[in-house]
């Protein structure tokens, strides 16, 4: 659990990166995809045999703990959203990197306890797959800036057409249309790129 | 706007206007829109063809990756949404055979709020079943203790579904948390010490909390220990097998006491039966079966020999014959089958376990004066040669002392003179500050410069006595006196000890917390790096008091980052 202290730092940061602050982003981004980690690996490694996990679900309970009661703010939440969803990216991808290098047989070393622990277990199909998805978007995020964010939201932070719209200060339906051609686009460049 | 946002907007305006239209009419379409620009016409065509692929790609792609991570999916009662009461489901937790445990999140906006929502699995046919559930909920709504979970609210869903809404534990069940940190004997009885507490203001309160088991009992990542799923699901369970007319046994049966088994109404002997059961549980890694030890008690069981194996052998080969003897003597006077020869309260089973500790003699052991005489050796094993000698030639000077020994709860019995700070150093503080600091300081000199007279410079207990009063100095923030103090602490600890003990981990760290206090960054992080090494060696990278050290670390790291 946080303490006080970065709790109160996280709703300050968030506060300045709502108004545009670009250099709050990278104090944010750390602490969400630290925190953002140790969700995933200990939802999975809970104690209850079973159980559903999904990202949206870990990035809220982030949410949650993070700021605690915090605060209810809409543009708060939606601003801190976006940011988990850029480090929900980074942690699939590096799940996915260290599977292929695995698979490849490139770093044979074993992994130490506390990496097991980080690991995020997806399957070689999916790793792969992801792996692509993501150079897609590179490629997108050349061409547009704004297309591969709102791919960020809706995709890997699963956040809502509302949410990713606020998030990034644009209207719900230009998110939506957006979002149409941005996973065309993708979906294209995957099959025919 | 800039450039690409502008293109990316003329392109998906007019892929919106297409997308619902068959391929023959888009060039119609997109003449009627209006868009001129060829590279935006033909990049709009050649996307629409993928439309539906795309949308069905990455809606699958995304439901496998969450397969993934989930692992295993499975069917629940209630979905990811659902609203129950002001609540909104967030996952399901757990499912049992009778209910099913889900995390759920306010969702009146009021303010933020996670909790357990429990859902039985019976629907609830019986009118008067809502009743008692609302009588019940009342009462324990109005429990408030450290060790218990909060019930904030029960009802019953539209489909006639009960549900009981919890505070919200993370953490493990107590006896697989013993397992998963491999918690030693001394640990393990703390917190069954802390289940006595809760068990007792829960029989203070009128309350019976007939089903307890390690499954409800949670220790948290704080490491206390959090009673959950309050004796109110066995009243519902009750309810509902009467009306199925069914048996009236409520509980579950590995844990219940003989009386219960016979449908005698549960009372607080059987809550201190079901307590020997977790004891027996913990300490031996045994849910012992069921129908044959409920009618013996546990002599039947374990002889006092068999248990001290089974203890030596999950513990350690140093556990004196005495502590099992001991403590096979309060399991079996909590599992005694007349209901009369228990324990009278859970407080009396605490005062026992803590007896354990301390090494005092037992109310469940017949009181000879060989085993009281045995008692006191082990208690002040180390000095009982110097105070018996002493004792002839200076009563009236260590009788005093001896006093202040047990007035200090000093426990030696389990080789480590200062472990006992271990995780305390908070409630330390907070008591002084009732008594007032100064009175506290002056009380601690006061007591070291008598240590000091008995047992010379570098005895332990002088390295305790620094530790107390640089405790105090750090609540007064006197850093430069709590440096010293510590310092002073570690020097006889690394005399007494050696480099790879368990009482430096404490000291490293208290001083790692005062240098960064001074600010002195680099010696706070060399402190509690060295906290956490001499923690791994000695305990284990695992044990959770080596877990604290390094997620202290991290944070420090964090703030220091952050500044």
């Amino acid at each position: 659990m946080p303490d006080n202290n970065t709790v109160k730092n996280i709703t300050v940061y968030l506060e300045e990166f709502s108004k545009g602050n670009k250099m709050a982003f990278n104090k944010l981004f750390p602490v969400v995809y630290r925190e953002l980690r140790r969700n995933a690996h200990s939802l999975r490694f809970r104690f209850f045999d079973m159980e559903t996990l999904n990202t949206t679900a870990i990035v809220h309970e982030t949410y949650l703990k993070l700021l605690k009661s915090g605060s209810g703010n809409f543009k708060n939440r939606s601003h801190f959203y976006y940011i988990a969803a850029k480090a929900m990216r980074q942690i699939l991808v590096n799940a996915s990197l260290r599977k292929r290098s695995l698979r490849r047989g490139g770093d044979e070393k074993p992994l130490s306890l506390e990496e097991i622990k980080d690991y995020v277990q997806l399957s070689d199909q999916t790793s792969e797959e992801l792996l692509l998805v993501n150079e897609a978007l590179e490629k997108l995020e050349v061409r547009s800036d704004r297309q591969a964010r709102i791919v960020e939201c809706r995709f890997f932070g699963g956040m809502s057409i509302e949410e990713t719209a606020s998030a990034l200060d644009i209207s719900p339906a230009t998110v939506k249309r957006s979002w149409n051609v941005a996973k065309t686009w993708l979906y294209t460049e995957l099959n025919e790129g | 706007m800039n450039i690409a946002d502008e293109y990316w907007d003329r392109l998906s305006v007019l892929f919106e206007v297409c997308q619902d239209a068959p391929p023959e009419i888009w060039d119609s379409l997109i003449a009627k829109h209006g868009e001129k620009n060829a590279d935006i016409i033909f990049e709009a065509k050649r996307l629409l063809i993928n439309k539906t692929k795309a949308g069905i790609y990455f809606s699958s792609f995304r439901k496998r990756i969450e397969a993934d991570l989930e692992g295993n999916e499975q069917k629940s009662g209630l979905q990811k949404g659902d609203i129950i009461d002001k609540f909104r489901i967030i996952r399901p937790i757990n499912h049992g055979g009778t209910s099913s445990v889900y995390l759920a999140e306010r969702a009146d906006g009021q303010f933020s709020q996670i909790v357990a929502i429990k859902l039985m699995n019976h629907s609830c046919r019986a009118g008067n079943a809502e009743k008692i559930l609302r009588k019940e909920q009342q009462i324990l709504a109005g429990l408030n203790h450290p060790n218990i979970a909060h019930l904030y609210d029960a009802g019953i869903t539209e489909k006639g579904g009960i549900y009981i809404v919890m505070e919200y534990i993370e953490g493990l069940p107590l006896d697989r948390y013993c397992e998963h940190n491999n918690l030693r004997l001394y640990y393990r009885l703390k917190l069954l010490s802390q289940l006595c507490d809760a068990i007792q203001y829960v029989h203070k309160n009128f309350i019976v909390h007939r089903d307890i088991k390690p499954d409800n009992i949670i220790v948290n990542n704080q490491g206390h220990i959090k009673l959950v799923d309050f004796g109110i699901s066995a009243i519902i369970e009750h309810e509902m097998h009467n009306f199925d007319g069914k048996s009236s046994f409520a509980g579950t049966i590995s844990y219940s006491s003989p009386e219960q088994l016979e449908g005698v109404p549960p009372s607080t002997a059987s809550d201190i039966f079901q307590m020997g059961k977790v004891m027996l549980k913990i300490l031996t890694g045994s849910t012992v079966n069921s129908e044959k030890t409920i009618k013996n008690d546990i002599s039947c069981l374990y002889d006092t020999k068999s248990f001290n194996k089974v203890l030596r052998s999950k513990f350690s080969k140093n556990i004196p014959y005495m502590i099992s003897r001991d403590l096979c003597a309060v399991i079996g006077k909590s599992l005694a089958t007349d209901p009369s020869s228990r324990y009278n309260s859970a407080y009396s089973m605490k005062s026992d376990i803590m007896n354990i500790l301390n090494c005092f003699p037992l109310d469940a052991r017949k009181q000879t004066l060989l085993y009281i005489m045995h008692k006191f050796y082990r208690r002040h094993k180390t000095h009982f040669l110097i105070g018996v000698s002493v004792f002839v030639l200076l009563t009236g000077v260590i009788l005093p002392a001896v006093w202040y020994l047990q007035a200090n709860n000093r426990l030696d019995n389990l080789n480590d003179p200062i472990i006992h700070y271990t995780g305390q150093d908070k409630f330390k503080i907070s008591d002084y500050a009732d008594k007032g600091y100064a009175e506290a300081l002056e009380l601690n000199e006061l007591v070291m410069a008598s240590d000091r007279s008995i047992f010379g410079e570098s005895h332990p207990y002088i390295a305790e006595n620094h530790i107390k009063i640089g405790l105090i100095h750090m609540a007064l923030e006197n850093w430069e006196d709590s440096l010293r103090h510590l310092h002073n602490a570690l020097d006889i600890c690394l005399i007494n000890f050696g480099e790879k003990h368990i009482s430096l981990c404490r000291i490293y760290s208290l001083l790692g917390d005062v240098y960064f206090k001074i600010d002195n960054n680099s010696k706070s992080i060399e402190y509690y790096n060295k906290a956490i090494n001499t923690a791994t060696e000695v305990l284990g990278k695992n044990h959770p008091e080596t877990e604290n050290y390094i997620n202290n670390m991290e944070k420090i790291k964090l703030e220091l980052s952050e500044n």
